[in-house]
């Protein structure tokens, strides 16, 4: 039997705000705070990183414009009074950085829980179309201010065994 | 003294420099891997004074190379600078041979505590 409690998508999600939060002062940024829930995300560039344990498997992230990403993506990188944009290469690479500091504050807060979860490694979200949820996934949104920006941070669940099978 | 700063992201590459360069550590020489693997040719090559490593990575992880590292009676200073803090993994460091574990994010004085005692 697994040591792993069931969390919830809603714990996940507030996890997920908690640890964006805590990032507020790397990126320079007074505070934040979640200025609403929100069913899917609307917005299409970001990434997310999956974080496996024995019973389930989650996708962490978060999705914003292009501006905001670019602005995050300064912002971790030191550079914000440039407001010069970064190449896609070292976007990529400032946002990917910033989902893998994200997964890390959310599995410092479930991990008591989840004692068997693992992270992987960050996965740009295409931003060519809407993310679309698929079956046996559940997904949960909410809108974050941080510092000057709005984000859509997400969290995916996918059931490792949903058809019971043995 | 060498400085091997080993991660996957140039970016976070990036502010370990500017970061150790704040702490007062600008005067090393740094050099950089992508990843466990290039990392443990880095370090066969050239033997810097001291690893600073990511955990997780692709090719290699960061508690993969200090392994191989410690099998292979290279006994280079190693710490560990990584997004993850769990005590499980700590205790994995330290059993594995490592320094020091500094958890992202961090600042300079993060970095002054964790190395004062190393460099």
């Amino acid at each position: 039997m697994s040591a792993d409690d069931h969390v919830t998508l809603q714990d996940w999600i507030e996890a997920t705000a908690h640890a964006t939060l805590d990032l507020a002062p790397t990126l320079g940024y007074p505070g934040g705070r979640v200025t609403r829930f929100l069913g899917r995300p609307s917005e299409h560039h970001g990434a997310c990183i999956p974080m496996i344990s024995d019973i389930d498997c989650w996708q962490i992230g978060f999705v914003a414009d292009v501006d905001t990403c670019q602005e995050l993506g300064r912002a971790l990188l030191g550079m914000r009074s440039t407001q010069r944009d970064l190449g896609p290469e070292d976007l990529a690479d400032a946002i990917g950085e910033l989902v893998n500091l994200l997964a890390g504050g959310v599995k410092t807060r479930i991990i008591d829980r989840k004692p068997t979860v693992r992270l992987g490694l960050p996965v740009l979200l295409p931003a060519d179309g809407d993310i679309r949820i698929v079956r046996h996934q559940e997904v949960r949104c909410a809108e974050l201010q941080l510092g000057p920006t709005l984000t859509q941070l997400i969290v995916f669940r996918h059931e490792l065994d949903p058809d019971g099978g043995g | 003294m060498n400085i091997l700063i080993v991660d996957d992201s140039k970016a976070m590459r990036m502010i370990v420099s500017r970061t150790l360069r704040q702490a007062g550590y600008g005067d090393h020489a740094f050099q950089e891997a992508c990843n466990g693997a290039e990392a443990l040719d880095s370090i066969k090559e050239s033997r810097p004074d001291l690893v600073l490593c990511d955990w997780n990575m692709p090719e290699k992880s960061g508690i993969e190379l200090l392994q191989d590292l410690r099998a292979s009676g290279i006994d280079v200073t190693f710490g560990f600078v990584t997004s993850e803090g769990t005590m499980e993994m700590r205790q994995q460091a330290v059993d594995s041979g490592a320094a020091f574990f500094v958890t992202k994010p961090f600042t300079a004085d993060t970095f002054q505590q964790a190395l004062s005692s190393v460099i």
